[in-house]
């Protein structure tokens, strides 16, 4: 169930992925893995740093809109680069034990998918951090109405 | 007012708590498809629980056994019997029995004498210290499979010239009857037979199997045979194990199951969008997307690793292969060997096969399908050029064997019924769509 909610969101901006001999590695593999750590690790982490460590435990200047965008727009970067290492490193992996290597039209597929995957995983990312935002803002101090008031 | 914002709040949250549902029961194990060749792993059932070596001890053995002078590099006979009791004997896989074969007098009515390793490779070397007068072929047979019924998982032996000549030599018709009865009390799905053909210099007294006067020969070269005998897939085992060194030498199969290793290369001449699905049951399986259809039809090559094959098979492998498509538009488009492909230079995952074979299918059944990539069972051509009618003078027929034609038919007979009459090698493969 839940390799098939992320394999869902991903394909249904992606298609299935290329080239087809790699689609049980991302089904199986790489959109759970890729999905759960951008859910909860980049984006979770990044909330939880921004809202309780910069603006609860800390007193820091970073409680304005302009800083929590910033903020958005890591989390999308930081979910790129996840996205791009774990499908690399994970599909490298998988061609190694088979004594593989993608040639040709079957290497140009693969390039085209991971760009759009670490293009949707950085959509992806920005929007759980919004998400996210939403559930941590209220425990803390000086950034309880960033990026606006609601629900506080 | 206080409620409605509380109840906007906790809908902020439901699709998290969906999600932690999800995650929670996520416990699926992460696998990868990896290109291993899908290797039949031999199941418990599949394992050798015992190996008898049987040798026929009938005087018309005895020209094999022949003593040699210092120096003299023994016969064909003696050195390949010996390499096969010494592997026998080496290897630690099963307990392994050693048996003279005799004919049931009044004095010893046993068929099958108990001997020891040591003693019958002596008498393999030295010569038979008590020739038996002959052995009927059908008995030694019948008397091989009690033991198999004793002990499942027997893997016998049988070496002998397998003249068989019936008391009456008005009943030579019905050899091939005599040698199909002596095999039924197994059953044919269970049984399966390797006959090795070699033939080695004979020196004495050679007595035809039409039962005229014995003929001296002095190291004309005559046939002797190895028979393995056992369940299918142990025979097939043995053959590619200890018969390992007669892989070249004229041979039969009735029923011996090979399982040679093969898988689709989804990374070779592939075309549309398939992927290698987890493996059903040891069957190799595929799934298909949506865009495979009649119009845009996917191509798949399929390795085999036939090295463990007998080499005829190989050899028909190149041309021979059929598909047997069942519900789909499936054809088979190719076939040949690696050492024929260009491509193949420096990619170990296609030096591990010695044949490839691409497919093309453009429309997939909703509850998949069952392929069968299969090979016609050659028909050994030996096996009538090494059969004579007559052997009364063999000295100038050359290396023959009495009635053999009529003697292997009533082995063919007795596996007519199975698969295996016609087919060599049935390699499945599941297609399915991918959901």
């Amino acid at each position: 169930m839940f390799q098939q909610l992320f394999t869902s969101l991903y394909q249904a901006l992606l298609g299935t992925p290329a080239p087809s001999s790699l689609i049980p590695v991302y089904q199986k593999s790489i959109f759970p893995g890729v999905g759960l750590s951008t859910f909860f690790a980049v984006a979770l982490g990044m909330a939880l740093v921004y809202y309780v460590v910069l603006n609860r435990l800390m007193t820091t200047a970073l409680f304005k809109t302009s800083h929590w965008l910033l903020f958005v727009l890591l989390t999308a970067l930081a979910s790129a680069v996840l996205a791009y290492s774990q499908a690399h490193s994970v599909v490298t992996e998988s061609l190694n034990s088979s004594g593989v290597a993608l040639e040709g039209i079957e290497q140009s597929a693969y390039n085209r998918y991971v760009l759009g995957f670490l293009c949707v995983n950085a959509l992806f990312g920005a929007l759980f951090f919004v998400f996210w935002s939403f559930v941590v803002k209220s425990f803390s101090t000086s950034a309880r109405t960033t990026p606006v008031r609601w629900p506080n | 007012m206080i409620s409605a914002s509380i109840l906007r709040k906790y809908a902020l949250l439901l699709p998290l708590s969906g999600l932690a549902v999800a995650c929670g029961s996520g416990g699926e194990p992460v696998k990868i498809a990896g290109g291993k060749p899908a290797a039949g792993a031999p199941a418990a059932a599949d394992k050798i629980s015992q190996i008898n070596v049987l040798v026929d001890a009938s005087g018309g053995m005895q020209g094999f056994m022949h003593a040699n002078a210092p120096g003299e590099s023994g016969s064909n006979f003696q050195q390949t019997v010996a390499a096969l009791l010494s592997d026998v004997n080496g290897q630690h896989g099963a307990p392994a029995a050693y048996y003279f074969v005799k004919e049931a007098t009044g004095a010893d009515p046993r068929i099958l004498v108990p001997t020891s390793y040591g003693a019958l490779t002596g008498a393999v070397s030295t010569g038979i210290q008590k020739p038996a007068l002959g052995t009927e072929l059908p008995l030694m047979l019948a008397e091989a499979l009690k033991l198999h019924a004793k002990r499942p998982g027997t893997v016998s032996l049988i070496v002998s010239d397998f003249i068989y000549s019936p008391k009456n030599s008005g009943e030579t018709w019905r050899v091939k009857t005599d040698v199909k009865d002596a095999l039924a009390t197994a059953d044919a799905a269970q049984l399966a037979v390797s006959v090795f053909a070699n033939t080695s210099a004979y020196r004495g007294n050679f007595y035809p199997g039409n039962r005229t006067k014995p003929q001296a020969l002095r190291g004309d070269k005559l046939p002797y045979y190895i028979w393995v005998v056992g369940a299918p897939a142990l025979v097939g085992q043995v053959d590619g194990t200890l018969l390992k060194r007669l892989a070249s030498q004229p041979q039969a199969h009735f029923n011996t199951k090979f399982a040679p290793p093969y898988a689709a290369l989804d990374h070779f001449q592939n075309q549309g969008e398939w992927y290698k699905a987890e493996p059903i049951a040891g069957v190799p399986a595929l799934s298909f997307t949506k865009s495979v259809s009649r119009k845009e039809p996917a191509e798949v090559v399929f390795g085999l690793d036939l090295k463990a094959v007998p080499a005829e098979w190989q050899k028909a492998a190149a041309q021979g292969l059929r598909l047997d498509a069942a519900a789909t538009d499936a054809t088979l488009l190719r076939t040949w060997p690696v050492a024929q492909e260009p491509a193949a230079a420096g990619k170990p995952y296609l030096q591990q096969y010695t044949h490839l074979a691409k497919i093309k299918l453009g429309q997939v059944p909703g509850a998949g399908a069952l392929l069968h990539l299969t090979l016609p069972r050659p028909q050994p051509a030996w096996v009538a050029q090494t059969s004579t009618a007559n052997d009364s003078n063999i000295a100038k027929q050359g290396p023959k064997t009495f009635l053999l034609a009529d003697v292997m038919q009533g082995v063919a007979d007795y596996f007519a019924g199975q698969p295996s009459a016609q087919q060599a090698l049935d390699l499945p493969i599941r297609v399915q769509r991918a959901d």
